[in-house]
């Protein structure tokens, strides 16, 4: 299960990258959904790697909220 | 010990092709294509040859700085889309011009004329030349398929030069680098008809990791910024002009975003050139001097990031 507080982070950093500060996130939502297209996947991407000091590999992709926080939970653990 | 720059130089295709002209024959859209890189329309060459734009960007640097050709100690042309693979694209430039200096090329992909001018910088600072033609000259249209409605998009062609003069400081500071990672973003070389190669043989068509470039794009410039600011010693925001390679609206607005500057400082050629490679840069130079926003003493932060993965970053005083 996704830890709360990184959920929360990454829902945070997409809704800032979507420039949807309301919307509602769950693990299910799709990225394509809320307005990001690949290239703002990797912008996504690129701040939570600021947010949580870790490093995703370029090439990783999520689709949903879930996957998204899943990548950032496996790397915090590494 | 460093050089100053004496004048500058441009030339374009007659031709503009829009988004619309594109999604004429490609599953693509202007909004598409303008919500994704900010490009609107790119220059192609029709009857133009590659020689005939370097030329032609040669002779506005040489009328600007005031040089005739036969003043001229050195010419770097930075090309990897030259009309000859060999001789260099500065052979043809040399020829043309009825100079008869030394001539080559540097490839150094996007990053290419930033290189190019450290290459000069070098002849420049041992006394082998006190004025020095750099040139970047592209004509990507050759090596992008055509089919391809993720690459194609993207580019377009042109030309544009400096002339340098060893009488200044420039550069203040200087970054090159490489990350070397061939397969992110590479055109394959000629495939030959040899008999006896049993190699793949891919046709020369330029393929790239999209998102991996972007996100190396992002930080070259965010990194390069930084570093050259601390090496010279002065503030990212005393910087009066920043001008990146022109590859993608959004690696721009974002890579400003992180640094934090003002966006009315930030060269932008894009939205009707598309991306020229290594000609972008002083392209963009080129729109500055001519609109008189260039002034003498001011600040330019120049960064090119491409294929290699080559970043080559330099911070000049106008």
């Amino acid at each position: 299960m996704a830890d709360q507080t990184t959920f929360d982070r990454v829902c945070d950093i997409v809704r800032e990258q979507a420039g949807a500060d309301d919307a509602e996130l769950t693990a299910e939502t799709k990225l394509s959904e809320i307005g990001l297209d690949s290239l703002a996947t990797v912008e996504a991407v690129m701040a939570c790697e600021d947010e949580f000091g870790i490093e995703i590999d370029a090439e990783s992709n999520p689709e949903t909220i879930g996957e998204f926080v899943s990548m950032v939970e496996s790397l915090l653990e590494n | 010990m460093g050089f100053r720059v004496l004048g500058t130089g441009s030339a374009l295709p007659e031709r503009s092709v829009t988004n619309d002209e594109l999604s004429e024959f490609l599953d693509t859209s202007d909004e598409w294509i303008s919500q994704r890189t900010g490009i609107s329309e790119r220059r192609l060459c029709t009857t133009e040859t590659l020689d005939d734009l370097a030329l032609a960007a040669s002779r506005a640097a040489l009328d600007a700085a005031g040089v005739t050709a036969d003043q001229i100690d050195l010419i770097v042309c930075s090309t990897t889309s030259g009309d000859h693979l060999m001789p260099a694209e500065a052979c043809a430039i040399a020829e043309l011009l009825g100079a008869s200096c030394p001539a080559f090329d540097v490839s150094a992909a996007c990053a290419g004329f930033v290189f190019a001018l450290d290459v000069a910088d070098g002849y420049l600072s041992r006394g082998r030349a006190e004025r020095v033609l750099v040139v970047a000259a592209e004509k990507v249209s050759r090596l992008v398929d055509w089919t391809d409605r993720a690459t194609c998009v993207l580019f377009g062609d042109g030309a544009a030069a400096a002339v340098l003069g060893a009488d200044g400081d420039n550069p203040l500071a200087v970054r090159l680098s490489t990350e070397p990672a061939v397969d992110v973003l590479h055109v394959p070389g000629v495939p030959g008809t040899s008999p006896y190669d049993k190699t793949e043989r891919p046709e020369p068509h330029l393929a790239m990791e999209g998102r991996r470039v972007f996100k190396f794009g992002v930080n070259a410039i965010v990194t390069s910024v930084t570093e050259l600011c601390a090496e010279a010693g002065v503030a990212v925001s005393d910087v009066d002009h920043f001008v990146f390679h022109q590859a993608n609206e959004r690696i721009l607005s974002s890579a400003v975003s992180r640094l934090g500057i003002d966006d009315a400082r930030v060269a932008r050629a894009l939205a009707e050139t598309g991306n020229i490679s290594s000609a972008c840069i002083p392209l963009a130079l080129d729109r500055l001097a001519r609109s008189g926003s260039l002034e003498r003493g001011q600040l330019v932060a120049l960064v090119g990031f491409g294929a290699g993965l080559d970043t080559g970053a330099c911070l000049l005083r106008w």
